[in-house]
């Protein structure tokens, strides 16, 4: 879009609000990171003496310290074995279910299976919580052998959206795709692999990082069905960055380890990040 | 093309394709939030060797005479009214402002006004804590203007103040999302009316409110629906502030979320809480229904 003939006449009252308005939210954003990040440098007893005061001498061992006393690396390979298999379940579950929503002939099953489906995105997950917890735990699938469990808890909270934006997407491809697939000789499973899958790989990216958010930050399902060993990332961090602990230089350190990965990829792909998030949540 | 395609093949294709979707989503949320329906209206607690029984609607009842319930539904509701109020109005502002390159470096800003969304939200409402705590930036801050050695902030120790921090987080964690979705909305609408306005002497008040936000009515009542549904969700922010056991300042900033985890799953009392569960889905499905119902009044050109 060209915006360079779009006339501007703002009065500089008003522009000042503008700006002013902006500034709030990018101090409000970024200014308790930066306090966070050289706190996280300090003592101990720094930290409680003067709270602004930048740290005399680095101590740059407190994130080794914080990365064993606060077990982040069993957070972080859990994290990342959740990511992993939930994107591969998600994908794959909702792209399979969303070609036959689009392109099947069983229109009236397909709409009211999406709709029951689509209830799951606004439901509140937290609403499973106590059910789920005690199935999972009749099936031994808590605690010490939680891993399953919350692959399949996790895919099972990201699907609704993924099949949403993806019956959408798949809708939009002309049909002729299919029938002239299967005029050619292809089978079922090979037009939908071979011709459908990889023109959905603008969704599947959406589709991505939507659940990749989701599940890397998800608290509360994988913190009531996971113990120690089993435990992701942010439950990992809330149990140490406790306030009633008092090694707080090792409590910042942990939380900055905790979210420097997310901060350096969000500054690399903002612009997918925030197109696949939006993406996703338009219609249509 | 109709004939060749009912064939049993199609059917057993069909089910192939939607199982690991539908078996998932039926074991996972459909299943557990039927069952909660069902424990709801028994005192089965699920512990070994348990006697239980149906109890009709004694878990209900308990719940309504409870005040702490009542408390955690109009601090969920001034969650609610926050989402639809504060972070839709503000994000749709903010979003003019980029639609209209009022700032430079837009680019920066939308950055910026979005990141929350990429961290955890324990973790944000840790760092939140840590900042405005007796040792954090925010205090030292006030103390330095203030010249007063001996200020600190109240909300976290203060009853009545106990909301103040959780909705001034909620504000600035999810504006940015609305935010972008209502510039997304703005890109794909027609430039030529906004710029038409403008040549013939519109100025931005009008152009908002006249051009603008009528066009964006129907996306507006989306994202209200998907406040009032997040709203309702709302628990690692406030777990993450709150960390306690749901005594003492934390009935002051429970919300259903974490009323059903301390009343219900944290002691065990598991037939109580899927009761709470119950209240907490019926809650939102009547809320958006209502907004549901609201946004086709106001829109009749918005398909369902």
């Amino acid at each position: 879009m060209d915006k360079s003939n779009i006339i501007n006449k703002h009065t500089p009252l008003s522009k000042a609000v503008v700006y002013l308005l902006f500034i709030l939210f990018v101090l409000f954003t970024s200014y308790p990171l930066f306090w966070l990040g050289y706190s996280s440098l300090k003592t101990n007893s720094e930290i409680q003496n003067d709270s602004l005061a930048f740290p005399a001498t680095p101590q740059f061992t407190n994130y080794v310290q914080a990365w064993e006393v606060g077990d982040i690396g069993t957070g972080y390979f859990n994290s990342i074995i959740y990511l992993v298999f939930t994107l591969v379940i998600v994908v794959m579950g909702a792209m399979m279910a969303s070609y036959v929503f689009a392109k099947s002939p069983y229109v009236k099953v397909s709409k009211v299976l999406k709709a029951a489906v689509g209830l799951g995105i606004l439901i509140s997950t937290h609403s499973v919580m106590i059910p789920l917890f005690l199935m999972l735990k009749s099936f031994g699938l808590t605690g010490e052998n939680a891993r399953l469990g919350i692959i399949l808890t996790y895919s099972a909270v990201g699907m609704p959206m993924a099949v949403f934006i993806a019956t959408d997407f798949i809708k939009g491809l002309p049909d002729s795709l299919v029938e002239s697939a299967q005029i050619d000789g292809a089978g079922r499973f090979q037009t939908f692999w071979q011709i459908i899958l990889p023109m959905t790989k603008p969704v599947m990216a959406t589709m991505a990082i939507i659940t990749a958010l989701g599940t890397w930050n998800e608290f509360l399902l994988g913190f009531i069905l996971s113990n120690r060993f089993t435990k992701a990332l942010p439950p990992t961090i809330i149990a140490f960055a406790n306030p009633r602990t008092p090694n707080y230089h090792l409590q910042m350190a942990g939380l900055v380890i905790s979210i420097v990965p997310m901060i350096i990829l969000y500054s690399i792909f903002n612009k997918h990040i925030t197109r696949g998030v939006v993406g996703g949540a338009i219609k249509g | 093309m109709k004939d060749k395609f009912r064939k049993r093949g199609d059917i057993l294709f069909y089910i192939a394709m939607v199982a690991p979707c539908m078996i998932l989503y039926l074991a996972i949320i459909a299943g557990p939030i039927l069952a909660s329906l069902g424990i709801a209206f028994t005192d089965n607690d699920f512990r070994p060797n348990q006697q239980w029984g149906f109890i009709g609607f004694d878990n209900f009842i308990k719940i309504f005479s409870d005040d702490v319930f009542w408390k955690g539904l109009k601090n969920n509701m001034l969650v609610v009214a926050l989402s639809v109020f504060g972070q839709i109005p503000l994000g749709l502002l903010l979003a003019y402002f980029l639609f209209r390159n009022m700032v430079k470096g837009s680019g920066f800003f939308q950055a910026m006004v979005f990141m929350p969304q990429v961290i955890s939200t324990v973790v944000i409402g840790r760092i939140f804590q840590s900042f405005f705590d007796i040792r954090g930036a925010a205090t030292g801050i006030v103390r330095a203007i203030t010249n007063n050695p001996d200020f600190t902030f109240r909300w976290f120790i203060e009853p009545g103040q106990a909301m103040i921090p959780i909705l001034i987080g909620m504000l600035f964690i999810y504006t940015g999302f609305y935010m972008l979705m209502f510039l997304a909305n703005m890109q794909k609408m027609d430039s030529g009316i906004v710029e038409a306005a403008a040549i013939d002497g519109a100025n931005e008040m009008q152009i908002f409110a006249r051009i603008i936000a009528p066009a964006l009515s129907g996306i507006i009542i989306v994202n209200a629906i998907l406040a009032i549904a997040g709203s309702l969700k709302s628990f690692d922010l406030i777990y993450a502030m709150a960390p306690n056991d749901g005594k003492g300042l934390g009935n002051n900033n429970i919300v259903l979320a974490t009323y059903m985890y301390f009343r219900g799953f944290k002691v065990y009392k598991m037939a109580f809480g899927s009761a709470v569960s119950v209240v907490i889905v019926t809650i939102s499905l009547l809320l958006i229904a209502i907004s549901n119902w609201a946004g086709k009044k106001l829109d009749p050109l918005q398909e369902g």
